[in-house]
């Protein structure tokens, strides 16, 4: 009788076990395939983003940056402008590391790229924090070589279960909560088809207030961009600096951070900071850094012709 | 801790690791463990409550059943419910009801996890104990273990003494049941598609304004679908959890939807409250055999208790009293439930979910007054809004007044789906997880894994993962 309940708990365990084994390999075609029709978060309007570089042939020229790239540039105007295959890479602000060592695969002879600063997020430490290379494993397959040893258990749950989108959920729920969070701007049914924030679908304006702006300059997340920077350019691509656009307000920092940058990034920033602000609050969307679609429209053309003055 | 995460998931795969293949005297003292850690996890304020109620409560039974007195009885029951009354009442009873302003409030306080539940389920075994349908349990461990047992604890059900107590008595000498653990997960996976394949979905809904009747009429419908499955999948869960472990708890619900009248609703629903009220607060107040007056009354009251205890909110008082009403209305004019016919069961049928469907929206409601705009705005404006349907467009408006994203629509519409389903088949069957029973092993197999992969395509398992009742 007791060789009989041990052989039924045994037995239990191993269906047990079995089951959650098959339930974890049958869930992967099944949420590749569902992934797109029901996924509205962040990291997927990522992804769709990605792709559409993918799809890009021939020479093309690529926004990159924070927020301030998907509300502050228009791709599809700087396309008709240039008469250049271009998209808007731009998302919620983030570690600069995702940002260009995922576009880093699809960069060519010819390119160019347009890397804008968010002042606070490029000059945080951001770019070492264990969000970043969990986020640069996610989106850059490669980069998982190269994460901390630490990170690592983190890691086996979050990137190599990430294809199995749902029951990654159910495992790793906090940081799916931050990643793959339906929020009201980043959500991949507000991208166009060049990676532009499809205006119609946003809500309406908010009211903004005037923003002092941190002009702090973190030497070791320079070199981390003049690092990408430099093997874009091996590879044949231009690589140019942009501002944000902000509403502007006085700050005594803002001279020796322009040195600073001149000194680190030479010709590559253009125009000046306070080139890049705006003073009137109507021109902003819901915060200092957004603009609105008339205030897009003057951005995309300032960029169009900094360009032109370059080339 | 919520039950739907991946910490519980580990938590319960050590349980049951720990006290499956176990026996022994040190088999109820790992189970006071696992109960003890799981309540820890909500915070140490609330364990230290919930450890001086069980104690007092303990000592309570004790002391009662030496000595059945009635004012023993009176006091330790007010002292039982202090904490409760305290935590959940206080400033609804100086600000709502009094109007004095609140002198201390605990708004921002962390109500301890489970309270309305372990209060209820521990007067309840004091009540039990006074009029002598159960014996004061003398073993401490047993009892703490009856308070506090893990997967009944935040939501329910509320146990009963005679049930529970007598296993877990006889917890260390029960071996392992490979049917019961069997059956215990087919209740957890069930429980898990209603909560996250079709509550969660429907708990999406958020209408954008108060104008459209027939949005609002759809929201009121898809939250009646909510809360059902939110609660059944929450009592599945915590059954089934109870039953791999070896112990057997009272289920919760009896396809309340389908009932013919208020009355049979809530024999079918909530059914541990429902019975708890009526035999610790009905029958105490005189029950049906008195005067029609004293019936009347007594039925307003125990739906007010009802209403009460589900939130400090005028709302709920309302929402309890309007189904009291109805109860003693159809007490008085009703016909006898067991010599109706099929016509008149099924207009039974439509009158009760009816009556229901628009008493959740008082429930859902965050005042009163939104609550009687929303019907008012369903009663006067459906039509108009139907007949204003003219093309696809029109449609698609409709559906985006629900604030429902085209990806959450889908998963909404897979949520009403697999409830229609889940009704259909449940239907059939006397136990609900029979929907399982096959006589050949794959075709049991494919179902849990059909099932599966609903709840991995279309279920939010980490966006969702509290319980509505969880807040009561």
């Amino acid at each position: 009788m007791r060789i009989s309940k041990k052989k039924s708990l045994l037995r239990f365990w191993c269906k047990l076990l079995a089951a959650l084994l098959l339930f974890l390999v049958l869930s992967y075609p099944l949420s590749l395939c569902t992934d797109h029709i029901l996924r509205n978060g962040y990291l997927n309007a990522y992804e769709d983003k990605l792709r559409i570089l993918a799809q890009t042939e021939g020479r093309k020229t690529m926004f990159v940056g924070g927020s301030s790239v998907l509300f502050g540039l228009s791709a599809e105007q700087y396309e008709a402008l240039s008469g250049e295959k271009t998209v808007n890479m731009g998302l919620n602000a983030g570690p600069y590391d995702v940002y260009l060592s995922s576009i880093e695969p699809y960069i060519g002879e010819g390119d160019t790229v347009i890397l804008a600063l968010e002042f606070e997020a490029y000059g945080s430490e951001w770019y070492k924090m264990d969000q970043t290379y969990l986020d640069l494993a996610h989106v850059t397959k490669g980069y998982a070589k190269s994460i901390p040893l630490r990170l690592l258990p983190e890691y086996c749950f979050k990137t190599t279960l990430n294809c199995y989108r749902r029951a990654y959920t159910l495992m790793y729920q906090q940081v799916q909560s931050v990643l793959d969070d339906d929020d009201q701007l980043y959500r991949r049914d507000l991208v166009n088809d060049h990676g532009d924030v499809k205006q119609d679908r946003l809500t309406a304006p908010k009211e903004v207030e005037a923003h002092q702006v941190s002009f702090a300059v973190k030497e070791e997340s320079m070199t981390m961009i003049l690092d990408y920077v430099a093997r874009y350019e091996e590879k044949g691509a231009k690589v140019y600096l942009i501002h944000p656009p902000c509403y502007w307000v006085e700050n005594d920092e803002l001279a020796e951070y322009e040195e600073a940058l001149k000194n680190c990034f030479g010709h590559r920033v253009l125009g000046k900071a306070s080139d890049w602000l705006f003073t009137e609050n109507h021109c902003f969307y819901d915060t200092p850094y957004h603009l609105k679609p008339s205030g897009i429209q003057q951005r995309t053309e300032y960029l169009y012709e900094l360009i032109s003055q370059e080339n | 801790m919520q039950l739907i995460s991946f910490d519980f998931f580990v938590f319960f795969l050590l349980a049951m690791a720990v006290l499956l293949g176990m026996s022994g005297k040190l088999k109820r003292w790992c189970l006071l463990g696992f109960n003890l850690l799981f309540y820890s996890f909500a915070g140490l304020s609330g364990l230290l409550l919930f450890g001086l109620f069980g104690l007092f409560s303990y000592g309570l039974g004790l002391v009662l059943e030496r000595n059945r007195k009635k004012w023993i009885l009176c006091l330790g029951l007010a002292v039982c419910l202090g904490p409760l009354l305290f935590y959940k009442y206080f400033d609804f009873l100086f600000g709502d009801i009094l109007g004095l302003g609140n002198p201390v409030s605990v708004k921002g306080w962390a109500v301890p996890m489970g309270i309305s539940f372990f209060t209820f389920q521990g007067v309840g075994y004091v009540h039990d104990v006074y009029r002598g349908k159960c014996k004061a349990e003398g073993s401490f461990l047993n009892y703490f273990i009856f308070l506090s047992f893990f997967p009944c604890i935040s939501s329910g059900p509320i146990n009963r003494p005679e049930l529970l107590l007598p296993q877990i008595r006889e917890y260390d000498k029960k071996g392992f049941s490979y049917e019961s653990a069997v059956k215990g997960m087919e209740y957890i996976l069930l429980g898990l598609l209603l909560k996250s394949v079709v509550a969660s979905a429907l708990g999406k809904i958020a209408p954008l304004s108060q104008e459209n009747g027939f949005v609002l009429l759809l929201a009121s419908i898809g939250y009646t679908i909510q809360i059902f499955c939110d609660f059944c999948g929450y009592s599945y869960i915590a059954f089934g959890l109870s039953k791999v472990l070896g112990l057997e708890v009272v289920q919760n619900f009896d396809r309340p939807y389908s009932s013919a009248s208020v009355g049979e609703f809530w024999r079918r629903w909530h059914i541990s409250l429902s019975s708890w009220l009526r035999d610790h607060v009905y029958i105490p107040l005189g029950g049906s055999r008195c005067s029609t007056v004293r019936i009347v009354a007594n039925t307003l009251i125990t739906f007010l208790i009802s209403g009460i205890w589900h939130g400090a909110n005028m709302t709920f008082v309302v929402w309890g009293l309007l189904h009291g009403l109805l109860i003693v209305l159809e007490r008085l004019f009703g016909r006898k439930e067991k010599k109706t016919g099929i016509v008149s069961r099924v207009l039974g049928q439509g009158y009760t979910l009816l009556a229901v469907n628009a008493l959740w929206i008082l429930f859902a409601a965050p005042s009163l007054s939104y609550a009687l705009e929303s019907i008012r705005s369903i009663v006067c404006t459906t039509l108009p809004c139907l007949l204003s349907v003219r093309s696809l467009g029109s449609i698609l408006s409709l559906i985006r007044q629900l604030g429902l994203s085209a990806s959450e629509f889908i998963q909404a519409l897979v949520g009403v789906f697999t409830f229609l389903l889940y009704c259909i088949f449940t239907k059939k069957h006397n136990e609900p997880v029979n929907i399982f029973a096959s006589k050949r092993v794959v075709f049991r197999w494919i179902k849990y894994f059909v099932i599966a992969a609903v709840i991995l395509i279309f279920g939010a398992l980490g966006e969702e993962g509290s319980f509505i009742y969880a807040n009561f």
